[in-house]
């Protein structure tokens, strides 16, 4: 069923999308490897989300292919190999009467199944998930009631729970200030490093990110770099932001 | 109370009036924390629309007569709400609008049945506020029916909708088909306002669905407790409301939704005096944590 030898983890290809006249992506050409560590970003309005619910089937594109796993989009049926955290997520209903628990266990449906309950096997490895992102002491209260960093660290544990090969994350770091975003990324890389997860991270913060990730691709309607973190340099980013580059590496601190 | 035990008419009442207290609350829940509260009022005009489309045809049709009316508002009602999903996913930035557009049309054609038919008498009066002894054997039978098939989904999709309410967009790359999850909740939110709207009124049954799920809102610390606040809440109006409303010879409806609110305003107290913020509870502290 779950094929260890797939390489190419989501491949898109030729990707163009429109809003009304308006183009919104260009061609984009796109692919994550396993093992990847893509910080994608861009300016806000570059296409980045758009490109990001394409890839996941929420948003039919005008033109071009999608393939995870190796099959194409609407083959795809494995959605437990992939774990996403919206940039909704940021801006989640406050009021949910939900406690973390109940967030995190959602994201096991995908793999209990449709008739199928949650059963101790499943309740540990929520707990473990938990305990990863540091928020097990936080089990039992609601989702309404924790800082913005941690409701995140939440939804991270929900994307993980379900153990995808690939962890996919919309601006994770939106309303979130500096210091928890430092913790954050650092949480990510271990991810990556120790658990061999694949990460997508979608961004329009440049500074902090290009010290963790290990490739870097730019996007402004079509993909204007894409490789490694090491052969990215700041002029790469000139063309797309122009002068506001400074202001933008500072942003990271507030809401956007 | 010896009444209702007594007398066949308040006794299906009363069992219908437990099955409903359940049922309207817990489907309540999910449409409370999904802000869709308005559509029950959409859906429970649409069944108005279907109880006097019912009274102009058995004017001319004589096989209609013995049925209940509620099988029409049924039909009704469960074609409004897909419409209802057909406006939802037409007009994505609007979604508040497919209930106005449908609780209006609703109205104009239920009052266009309403006047060719006798104008309003007696048994429109109480379809619209509710009366206790408007419960027939086959009213309950329908209301059994309708419970029973709302517990198997419930247990069955449970973890489905709970996802699909907290984050549709998540459940959708989660692999849950809300397409069809959304339509089969809406669908039994229908019959659910079709069947309860004898005990409490069009007008009122959606009351039921919000009033005890508002108050549970102001004690639960999870998911879980509302739906156990809620149906407390929810059965605890209406047998008050029934039994008052019996005893005083008033409209059940307005005394079950009398007990709602009641029941909510003291749940509101208790909130406040056990010092907890309700909605915004995250504000406050998020400058203290980390």
């Amino acid at each position: 069923m779950v094929d260890d030898r797939i390489n190419t983890m989501i491949n898109m290809n030729n990707i163009v999308f429109q809003r009304g006249h308006q183009t919104i992506l260009s061609h984009v050409d796109l692919s994550v490897k396993k093992g990847e560590f893509l910080g994608l970003v861009g300016p806000n309005g570059s296409g980045k989300s758009t490109l990001i619910q394409i890839m996941l089937g929420l948003l039919e594109p005008d033109g071009g292919t999608v393939s995870l796993f190796e099959q194409p989009l609407e083959k795809f049926k494995h959605w437990e190999r992939i774990g996403y955290v919206s940039q909704k997520a940021a801006s989640v209903n406050l009021g949910f009467p939900a406690t973390v628990y109940e967030v995190v266990s959602m994201g096991m449906f995908s793999k209990v199944g449709l008739f199928r309950f949650l059963n101790r096997h499943h309740k540990k490895k929520i707990d473990e998930t938990l305990e990863q992102v540091g928020m097990l002491e936080y089990k039992h209260r609601n989702i309404g009631e924790l800082s913005g960093g941690q409701q995140q660290r939440v939804f991270i544990a929900r994307a993980l729970v379900s153990e995808p090969e690939i962890l996919i994350l919309d601006e994770p770091t939106v309303g979130v200030d500096a210091a928890t975003v430092q913790h954050f990324y650092q949480l990510l890389s271990r991810l990556n490093r120790e658990q061999e997860l694949t990460l997508l991270l979608v961004t329009h913060d440049v500074g902090v990110m290009t010290k963790y990730v290990s490739h870097v691709a730019c996007l402004q309607q079509t993909l204007h770099f894409h490789g490694s973190a090491e052969d990215f340099e700041e002029s790469d980013l000139t063309s797309m932001y122009g002068e506001n580059i400074e202001i933008l590496s500072h942003q990271h601190g507030g809401h956007s | 109370m010896e009444a209702f035990l007594q007398y066949d008419f308040l006794r299906n009442a009363l069992i219908a009036g437990i099955l409903i207290g359940f049922t309207a609350p817990v489907l309540g829940v999910f449409i409370v924390v999904r802000r869709l509260a308005l559509l029950t009022d959409a859906l429970s005009h649409i069944t108005l629309t279907g109880i006097a489309f019912h009274l102009f045809l058995s004017q001319t049709l004589s096989v209609l007569t013995g049925l209940s009316p509620v099988y029409m508002g049924m039909i009704f009602a469960a074609a409004g709400s897909l419409f209802i999903e057909k406006l939802r996913t037409v007009y994505t930035a609007y979604q508040e609008l497919a209930v106005p557009i449908i609780l209006s049309s609703a109205i104009g054609l239920g009052v266009i049945f309403i006047s060719l038919a006798d104008g309003f008498n007696q048994d429109l009066f109480a379809y619209l506020f509710g009366s206790v002894i408007a419960v027939s054997k086959g009213d309950l039978g329908a209301v059994t029916g309708i419970a029973i098939f709302v517990t198997i989904v419930l247990i069955l999709f449970y973890k489905q909708l709970l996802f699909i309410a907290f984050d549709e967009n998540q459940a959708r790359v989660s692999g849950i088909p809300v397409k069809s999850m959304n339509l089969l909740f809406i669908i039994m939110t229908a019959l659910v306002i079709a069947t309860s709207m004898q005990l409490v009124g069009i007008l009122l049954v959606s009351s039921l669905m919000t009033l005890p799920v508002a108050a549970a809102l102001q004690a639960a610390k999870s998911f879980r407790q509302m739906f156990v606040y809620s149906v407390i809440v929810g059965e605890a109006s209406v047998l008050i409301g029934m039994i008052s409303a019996f005893y005083l010879d008033v409209s059940s409806g307005g005394m079950i939704v009398l007990a709602a609110l009641v029941l909510l305003l003291a749940s509101m107290l208790y909130r406040k005096a056990s010092g907890r913020a309700v909605f915004h509870p995250g504000r406050q502290k998020e400058a203290a944590v980390e």
